[in-house]
């Protein structure tokens, strides 16, 4: 099933195959569940938020439309909109509740892993407002271009554009302040 | 692939940004067994529902048709019946449905005529 497109996987779902519920579930998944991860920044919501966003997908499958949208960019769209949701209603919680990046004290000039710059990113993403933080993951990090991100937004190209633009920016102030930290003291030449 | 010179390389906090975002790409957040195992039963579960739903609907639909069959039987017979009843009324009918004129004409105005030719 691996060569088999999403929307025939789906219509082979919605007609009863139990094979393409399993295919579907590990392609999938793994995208929502990251998706969800890097705007919540929080892995037991994003858990949560991926089983729902699934249940959406198998409950419209029979009435699935083919050819109108791609099923990754609804699914991009429905996991963003109920991450967004989630965000608003916790708004008003202190910024000190968001996850911050895991610091095991490294000695001063050891450079930070990989690992630890994913996770200050993510520390930094969540300080910017939702849309921003949607547009630069859509971009930057699950590397999507800019019409896609336009459709899943229902903004216009140039929107998207302004809004990584300004997002690139807020996140690059928010890590100069730990530059040091995260190895970078040393590169500005 | 165009090549970049050293005065149009991005500047250092852009250049760290992409490392960063680097390290994000390079390691996804991976989804635990068992919330795949959640999702799967949840689709396996709605496949089931609807085919629990339509073969509800396939027992329900020979009932349907049965019933219909027998409506449109009496349907079909009241037509047939109005039918006849326009076309060649029986008697007993006909006469229940004009008797109230037939009085009148027999002493409209023939009677009349007749009892002037009596006079004469």
């Amino acid at each position: 099933m691996n060569d088999t497109g999403d929307e025939e996987l789906l219509a082979r779902y919605a007609a009863g195959d139990r094979a393409a519920a399993q295919a579907l579930t590990l392609r999938l998944v793994p995208g929502v569940f990251a998706h969800a991860t890097r705007l919540l920044g929080d892995r037991a919501e994003a858990e949560d938020i991926a089983q729902e966003v699934m249940l959406k997908l198998w409950r419209i499958a029979p009435d699935w439309r083919a050819g109108e949208a791609k099923v990754t960019t609804w699914l991009y769209r429905v996991t963003a909109n109920l991450c967004i949701d989630r965000m608003r209603r916790r708004r008003g919680h202190p910024l000190d509740e968001v996850p911050e990046p895991v610091d095991d004290a490294p000695s001063a000039d050891a450079r930070l892993a990989e690992a630890d710059r994913a996770s200050a990113l993510a520390a930094a993403l969540s300080e910017l407002p939702a849309r921003q933080r949607q547009a630069v993951v859509l971009r930057h990090i699950e590397g999507l271009g800019n019409p896609e991100i336009a459709r899943i937004m229902d903004i216009g190209p140039r929107a998207v554009e302004s809004l990584t633009a300004r997002g690139k920016r807020a996140l690059e102030t928010i890590l100069s302040g730990r530059r040091e930290e995260l190895g970078y003291a040393d590169t500005d030449t | 692939m165009p090549t970049r010179t050293p005065d149009d390389r991005p500047d250092p906090a852009s250049r760290e940004l992409d490392s960063c975002f680097e390290a994000a790409r390079a390691a996804p957040p991976e989804p635990p067994d068992a919330l795949l195992a959640r999702i799967a039963a949840d689709g396996l579960a709605q496949q089931e529902a609807r085919a629990a739903a339509r073969q509800r609907g396939a027992r329900r639909l020979p009932r349907m048709m049965a019933g219909l069959r027998w409506q449109g039987a009496g349907l079909a017979a009241a037509l047939a019946l109005g039918l006849f009843i326009g076309v060649r009324p029986p008697e007993t009918l006909a006469a229940a449905l004009w008797d109230t004129g037939e009085a009148e004409l027999l002493v409209d105005p023939v009677s009349a005529y007749d009892l002037a030719w009596y006079e004469e």
